[in-house]
């Protein structure tokens, strides 16, 4: 028997159903693809492949730009300008590589933008000693790991209180879940410099809290 | 009024074309040109500091340090600093653009700048022979644009380096001719006049480190003295 259940919803539907109905049949064709073979396909002109993308990362880029800015419009801004810059660049995207990085390395330049637009305090030097000189990786340990949802919480918290030197590389890590050497591609810095800023961030949350044994 | 969710409005405006993707051949442009700006601020950076080398060994004053805190003073004081100053700017540049790759970002500054720096020392050394052709044919001002440079730094007069050839050995020093034609009266110290005899003979090309005692004086009071090649 033929199945007609795509077809049975469309008669009874209005145009903004159908047009989910076709947004989830499209969607479900990348739902076994890593983003790399997605951003692959959007290479190649594929329009449905990015809307795919947007989907994964709409919701993660939302979030870390709201630790930036509070008002709603600048997120909404920040974020579209990133996809749409993402999407005008995807050629540059070399997929052997992961492309977490690549859209957060667009997202973090444009925030960077924005906040010295607004003429933030919140921006970062050119010149950071802790880039310059070699520093050993602090791991992140199985104990760290276990209060994780402990620092997010903190870190929601007093988020405002840390300078974006710090903030930055604890949001890729603790909500966005990159590791060291992805962290690094996005802020281009060190991978012992994000070990270091990292360690900082959690003590500064630490003090922040004033309860050292938590951490 | 709804608002349009951000999915619909970006695929919106690409599919009705307010929104493109750039072209690959854009990429491929833009690293090309990377690629050649690095090797061309490398390149730079390797003739600069040849030159710097070549300049150092030509003048003589790579050998004044051997002569204790006057020799040290007279190294630093002849040293071609803007020549320097200009390889830092290079390797400042260079750096710049090593940054934008993940196999130099991803590691200390410290790293990529020391690699640099001893790129360009040792490139530098092995490549500084070659200005000494150039140096000669710009001595027979063969050479239109960068002769006059070569000249200036090739054969620098420096009031306390005197390169020349022995002409006569004097009870008080040594008598010779400097690359300028001028005679010089050379007097040195006692503890080098004592093996004066053995270890100069006329005709030997010599490096003489000493002041004149006053600018139109032919004596030079020399604290140190060696044959160069």
């Amino acid at each position: 028997m033929i199945n007609t259940w795509g077809l049975d919803i469309i008669k009874g539907a209005n145009f903004t159903e159908c047009l989910k109905w076709y947004n989830n049949i499209c969607m479900d064709q990348f739902s076994g693809k890593n983003d790399e073979e997605i951003a692959k396909k959007v290479q190649s002109g594929d329009i449905d492949a990015f809307a795919a993308l947007i989907e994964r990362y709409e919701q993660k880029l939302t979030r870390y730009a709201r630790k930036f800015f509070r008002d709603s419009d600048d997120v909404k801004d920040l974020v579209q300008e990133t996809f749409i810059k993402a999407y005008s660049n995807i050629q540059g995207f070399d997929a052997e590589r992961k492309f977490s990085p690549w859209i957060y390395r667009i997202a973090h330049n444009e925030f960077v933008n924005a906040l010295k637009k607004k003429k933030s305090r919140d921006t970062v030097s050119i010149f950071d000693f802790d880039v310059f000189m070699p520093h050993l990786i602090a791991k992140e340990t199985a104990e760290d790991r276990a209060k994780q949802n402990e620092i997010k919480t903190a870190l929601d918290e007093y988020l405002g209180k840390i300078g974006l030197k710090y903030r930055e590389p604890l949001l890729l890590f603790y909500f966005e879940n990159l590791d060291y050497k992805e962290i690094a591609d996005v802020l281009k810095i060190p991978a012992s410099t994000v070990g270091v800023r990292l360690k900082r961030g959690r003590e500064m949350l630490k003090n922040l809290i004033g309860a050292p044994e938590k951490f | 009024m709804d608002e349009k969710p951000l999915k619909e409005e970006i695929i919106e405006n690409i599919r009705h074309g307010s929104v493109r993707m750039s072209p690959k051949w854009h990429f491929i442009l833009k690293n090309v040109l990377l690629i050649i700006a690095t090797l061309f601020v490398l390149f730079g950076l390797l003739t600069l500091v040849s030159f710097i080398f070549f300049a150092i060994r030509q003048s003589g004053i790579g050998f004044a340090p051997a002569y204790g805190s006057q020799g040290i003073l007279v190294f630093l004081k002849y040293l071609p600093w803007i020549l320097i100053l200009v390889s830092l700017l290079f390797i400042i540049v260079l750096e710049f653009f090593l940054k934008q790759y993940h196999f130099t970002y991803r590691k200390p500054l410290l790293y990529s700048l020391l690699i640099i720096f001893l790129i360009s020392v040792v490139g530098g050394i092995a490549a500084a022979p070659l200005h000494q052709a150039v140096f000669s044919r710009a001595q027979r001002e063969e050479i239109p644009f960068a002769g006059s440079f070569y000249r200036d730094y090739g054969a620098r007069r420096l009031d306390e380096i005197n390169r020349g050839q022995v002409t006569a050995l004097l009870t008080s020093g040594l008598s010779m001719t400097n690359e300028f034609g001028e005679n010089l009266n050379v007097i040195l110290p006692s503890q080098i006049l004592t093996r004066l005899a053995n270890d100069f003979e006329p005709g030997d090309k010599i490096i003489v480190f000493g002041k004149k005692s006053s600018p139109s004086s032919t004596d030079v009071w020399a604290y140190g003295i060696r044959k160069i090649e």
